[in-house]
This record gives structure tokens, C-alpha cells and sequence, in this order.
């Protein structure tokens, strides 16, 4: 029989409780006052009115942020293996290819490497799936359930298919046990890679910093100097607006899309339409999970 | 209101980052300098004084031999406890770690898989000769404990002068290894730098486990019977160590016993001591059955090695081994503070 604790984390319920995800209560608080702060400074609308929070889109991303959240506990669990798992393996391969190495202790320097790679290592590979994922004929109909939001809420970012979330977790698994692997082979006892708050430290500054205001209703805007380092959560919404999904594929840091191309400055004062049609429709969401087209397409 | 709104999650903010800034017990302060003193005691000096009573008692015995027709028997037996002895110390070697001017002992000690050359050979043929043994054991790998093997493991029979070359040449050898081996028992009786290393003293032990734990299952066992990518399916029983002194399997027991000694001890001054203060007691005990595991595959294969190669006990004694090594690395990577499951991660 379910408990009431079973049934809390199996809807994903918990979250807000646990460190190490964009919806653990700090972060969540910190959205809120920075919100708060940044809607009265520029005399905003408010983002928190329930025209937004019950919006039959927000109400979508409630619905599968916990069947999202079953599949992952029952199914991904399953089949995807722990990130030790990846770490070893790539650790066997760099013994096989490069012989066996003897280890040295890991230095805070090597620590501050190790952090960094990982965080650069991730956010970069993080923009280049998410670019793939809009460019891609076999994947955007699959990421395209994320874009069909109408309104955008901190629960929005868990607006994804199942099979995204299987992409993404296989990227995470390849590239934290690639960077992880290559500092093992090296460096032993004493490795550490510098969290805060349950997240990589970057990760976690990010997050305190808003990143739970990226899929909000409110534009906030860093200076213009700034957005072409860090994507504001503004950026962001500009990417889930219907002008803007070819832009802003970054998570963190703006320099990928810089780069490559894909950068979109924006002030807050920009107008956004959120969804993937000039003129929105409310979409079955059952049909999306199936990835079949619209109805009226 | 709103500012009752933005003033309570700031109060709960600020007391969140200060318990969680201070919350953390480092892992300094789990490791506690009576378990460092009590491994380093009864590992590191007390293996390094056992090696260099071993020498002395060996020094001794060939210098009360009549030369010409020693006690091949007795010094065979010195041998062999000097040779074990020294594979414990050789196992968890930290001293050129701690200090720099100790960095190359083992190697002038030891020349086990190092370079190409056949100290047998070597040895063997300088024993043989005419010239002045001073001359012939010019070079550091000709007087080291695998040409000590060489020479106080002859094939028999043997004529009285070969035997007093034999002896006289285990002599230099041994005179070389007690300065190499003195200092370093010297070294570990004086310097106490590992008990206030903390952390690193600890990463030092471990790396050491790692690394023995790869060489034991890679170089001692299985590069011989051709199961690793060196040698792949070729058998290449001149690999094993000490084949001629026939303590390839004891030195493996050995080394392993030594890896014991520092996973789990009686006086539970240990690393699963460590492992309960940094949350992977699970990952030590399942490194402990790796240990137990491993012991007993060893002992299902019979002596010597040589004759065992292509049997599915040195097979199977090979794979625990690998495994072995496994263990230590998933310790070490579940040490990590990374984020267990890949679920936690999404998209954008």
C-alpha cells in the first residue's frame, strides 16, 4: 500500500524539500523575492496572478510534471544507469587506451579545475542537445511539447516529454562521467567537485540568481553588457516566444550562443507571445505525449 | 504586505545560507589522527622493520655460511620471509610521497616489471664469469631482491665455486638492499608528517590501494596467462614474480593481506572507520567482501602459479582481482559529491 510520503515522491511533490534540483524551496524563495523586487521596480503586472498559475497550460505542466515524474522513477531508474556507472566505464577506457596511471591526490586547484570543467562541460553540451533538439527533424517533435506552453512557470521547465528526459539524462550521464573519468585517472582520493545548496556551485548561483524567473511571466533583464555572458531570464522567454525559438538555446552561460550564432539581446520592455503558433491553441496533451500533430494539421 | 513578503523568505534565506555554510563536517575532521597513527604504525613502520630484521637475519646467515656448500634450505627460507615482508612495504609505499629524496627507493629495490631486461639472464651470467663480482653486479638491478632470487636459487647441482659466487654475489646484493631498506625503515620510525596530514595522508593510502590493486591484477596474474591487453591470449610465465623462489602466489597473499590490514583491522582504525564518517560504509563493506571474495579465488588456485595459467581458478582469481580494483575505483567515485542519479538532470 502507497504512503502518503510514497505517493508525495512519486509525484515529485518533494522537490521543493530536496537539494540538488531548480525547484528546491532556497531557489524558489529567491525567484520570488527577486521577482517581487524586479515587477515593483518597473511596475510590472504582476507575474503571480492566477491567470498565469491556473492557466490551462500551466495546468499541463502540473499534470505531466508528475506523470513525467512516475516515468522517470519507474521507467528511466530502470534503464539509465547511475552516474558511477559512466564514471567507471569511462575510467576503463582511458586505462585501456592510455595504460594504467598512478594517482595523485587531488588539489583544491585541481578541485577548482574539476568544478569548472564540469560546469562548462555540462552548460555547453546542455545548449548543443537543446540546438539539436530545435533543429533536428526527428527531434523537435519530441522537444516541441515544451514549447507549446502558453504561459511560462517555474514548473514549465519540467514541461518536457519523457524522451527528452531521457536525452538529457544520457547527456548528463556521458559528459559529467567523460570530464569526471578523465580527472579519476589522474587524480584519486580527494576529488571534489564544489557544490552549493545540493548543485554544482555555479548551478546553484545560477539558481539563486533566478533561474526559476526563466520560465516565468516576467522579463527580467540583466544589463546588456551582461546578457552576452549569462542568458537572463528574459532571453530565455524570448526563446519560447514564436519569433524567438531559433535563438537563446543556452542554459547559464550566453557564450555558446555568442559563438555560434544563436544570441538574442532583449530588454524588458520586449513583447512576448509564448507557444509555437502565431495564434495559439490549447493541444491534447495525450497527443503530444504520442507526438502526433495537431488535430486541425 | 509585500514587504512582509519579501522579508520573511530574505529571514529564511540568510539562515539557510548560514546553518548550510556551517552545517558540512569536513571530511578533516572525520579523519581522526589515532586511526592515521595506529595505520602507520602497524602498516607502514611495523611492515618496513620486519623487512629490515628479515635482511639483517638473511646478512647474518650468509655471512656465518661455509660458501662453497651453503645451507641453500635455511637461506631459501630467509629469503622468502625478507621477500613478503618487503611486498608489504612495497604495497603501500608512501614514503617518496611524504619526501622526495625517497621517491626512487623501491625501484632500486625492486626491478620487477621494470625495463626489458632478464635479470635472470644477467645475473646468471655474471655469476658465471670470471670477473671480480664488485664488476660483474655493476649495475643497481643486478643487486636487488630479484637478483638476491637468482642467486640464492640456483639449479642444482651446483659446483662449489658457482656456490661461493652465488653466496658472495647474495652478499653485495644484500649489503645494497640494506642501505636502500634502512632508510627507508628509518625514514617511517622518524618523520611524522603522515599523522597531521589529515585527508591527504589518507588519499596517500589510497592511491596506493588503487595502485597495488591494478598491478596485483594486471601484472602479477594476469599479463602471465595472456589475459590482459599486453599479452592478449599469450601465455608469458616468465610475467610472474619470483617464478624461481616460487612465491608468486604468496606474494599475491601477502599484498592482499596488506590491502586488509588498512580496509578493515581489528582495532577498527580503518578505512570502513573512515567510510561510516563520510557516508559510503556501503561502498567499503562491499569492498571488504571484494577482499574476501578475492582470498578465497586465490586460495582455490594451487602452487605454484606457473602450472596454473590456462586453469579456470587462475581465471576466475584474475577476474576478483579486476573486480577488486573495481571497488576501489566505485569507493572513490561514490566519494564524489556529485549528484547520484542522472534523473535529477533535465532540459531547457
Amino acid at each position: 500500500m502507497l504512503t502518503v510520503t510514497e505517493a508525495i515522491h512519486w509525484l515529485g511533490l518533494d522537490f521543493p524539500a530536496n537539494a540538488g534540483n531548480r525547484l528546491y524551496w532556497p531557489f524558489l524563495i529567491s525567484a520570488l523575492v527577486i521577482g517581487l523586487a524586479y515587477q515593483h521596480w518597473h511596475k510590472l503586472p504582476s507575474f503571480l496572478t492566477k491567470a498565469i498559475w491556473w492557466h490551462p497550460s500551466a495546468r499541463q505542466d502540473y499534470a505531466l510534471f508528475m506523470l513525467v515524474n512516475i516515468f522517470k522513477l519507474s521507467v528511466l531508474s530502470v534503464i539509465l544507469p547511475e552516474i558511477g556507472q559512466f564514471i567507471w566505464w569511462g575510467l576503463m577506457r582511458w586505462q585501456d587506451w592510455l595504460g594504467y596511471q598512478s594517482k595523485q591526490p587531488a588539489s583544491i586547484e585541481i578541485n577548482i579545475a574539476f568544478t569548472i570543467c564540469l560546469f562548462v562541460a555540462n552548460d555547453s553540451s546542455r545548449y548543443w542537445l537543446h540546438r539539436w533538439m530545435h533543429t533536428s527533424r526527428w527531434l523537435w517533435p519530441i522537444h516541441r511539447l515544451h514549447h507549446t506552453a502558453q504561459v511560462l512557470t517555474p514548473i514549465t521547465f519540467y514541461r518536457i516529454h519523457p524522451l527528452e528526459s531521457l536525452l538529457f539524462g544520457l547527456r548528463y550521464g556521458l559528459v559529467t562521467g567523460l570530464v569526471t573519468s578523465i580527472y579519476m585517472y589522474w587524480f584519486g582520493f580527494g576529488l571534489h567537485a564544489y557544490q552549493w545548496l545540493g548543485s554544482l556551485v555555479f548551478v546553484g548561483l545560477a539558481n539563486m540568481v533566478g533561474s526559476n524567473l526563466r520560465h516565468s511571466q516576467l522579463p527580467l533583464t540583466y544589463w546588456t553588457w551582461l546578457q552576452y555572458w549569462l542568458i537572463s531570464p528574459a532571453q530565455h522567454q524570448w526563446h519560447h516566444t514564436v519569433a524567438g525559438n531559433k535563438h537563446n538555446f543556452g542554459s547559464i552561460l550566453a557564450l555558446w550562443d555568442r559563438l555560434f550564432g544563436s544570441l538574442h539581446n532583449t530588454t524588458y520592455s520586449s513583447k512576448f507571445r509564448f507557444g509555437i503558433e502565431p495564434k495559439p491553441k490549447p493541444e491534447n496533451l495525450i497527443r503530444q505525449l504520442l507526438l502526433l500533430a495537431p488535430k486541425d494539421h | 504586505m509585500l514587504k512582509a513578503i519579501v522579508r520573511l523568505p530574505l529571514l529564511a534565506l540568510f539562515l539557510t545560507g548560514t546553518s548550510l555554510a556551517d552545517a558540512p563536517t569536513t571530511l578533516e575532521t572525520k579523519i581522526k589522527p589515532a586511526l592515521l597513527q595506529h595505520l602507520y604504525d602497524q602498516v607502514l613502520v611495523a611492515d618496513s622493520q620486519a623487512a629490515i630484521n628479515s635482511l639483517q637475519k638473511l646478512q647474518q646467515q650468509l655471512a656465518s655460511q661455509n660458501i662453497s656448500h651453503p645451507d641453500w634450505s635455511l637461506l631459501q627460507d630467509s629469503y622468502r620471509d625478507l621477500a613478503l615482508h618487503w611486498k608489504a612495504v612495497e604495497a603501500m609505499y608512501i614514503a617518496g610521497y611524504l619526501n622526495g629524496d625517497y621517491l626512487d627507493h623501491p625501484r632500486y629495490i625492486d626491478y620487477y616489471h621494470q625495463g626489458n631486461e632478464s635479470i635472470y639472464d644477467q645475473v646468471s651470467k655474471a655469476l658465471a664469469s670470471d670477473i671480480t663480482l664488485n664488476k660483474a653486479l655493476f649495475k643497481h638491478s643486478n643487486k636487488g631482491i630479484n637478483a638476491l632470487e637468482v642467486m640464492l636459487f640456483p639449479n642444482q647441482p651446483i659446483s662449489a665455486h658457482l656456490a661461493a659466487r652465488h653466496i658472495q654475489g647474495a652478499q653485495l646484493a644484500s649489503q645494497t638492499m640494506a642501505i636502500w631498506l634502512g632508510e627507508i625503515a628509518v625514514f617511517y620510525d622518524t618523520d611524522q608528517s603522515f599523522m597531521t596530514g589529515g585527508k591527504a595522508s589518507l588519499s596517500l593510502l589510497v592511491n596506493r590501494l588503487i595502485d597495488s590493486s591494478y598491478k596485483l591484477a594486471y601484472w602479477r596474474v594476469g599479463e602471465a596467462a595472456g589475459l590482459t591487453p599486453k599479452t592478449k591470449g599469450v601465455l608469458h610465465p616468465q610475467s610472474l614474480e619470483f617464478q624461481h623462489a616460487k612465491l608468486s602466489k604468496a606474494a599475491v597473499t601477502r599484498i592482499l593481506e596488506t590491502h586488509q590490514k588498512i580496509v578493515r583491522n581489528p582495532a577498527a582504525q580503518d578505512l570502513m572507520t573512515v567510510g561510516k564518517a563520510f557516508g559510503v560504509e556501503e561502498d567499503i563493506a562491499f569492498l571488504q567482501a571484494r577482499l574476501n571474495a578475492t582470498m578465497v579465488a586465490l586460495q582455490a588456485v594451487p602452487e605454484p602459479f606457473a602450472d596454473q595459467l590456462t586453469s579456470d581458478a587462475y581465471k576466475t582469481l584474475f577476474n576478483e582481482l579486476a573486480m577488486l580494483q573495481n571497488a576501489y575505483y566505485f569507493m572513490l567515485i561514490n566519494s564524489l559529491n556529485l549528484e547520484a542519479r542522472i534523473l535529477d538532470a533535465d532540459g531547457d
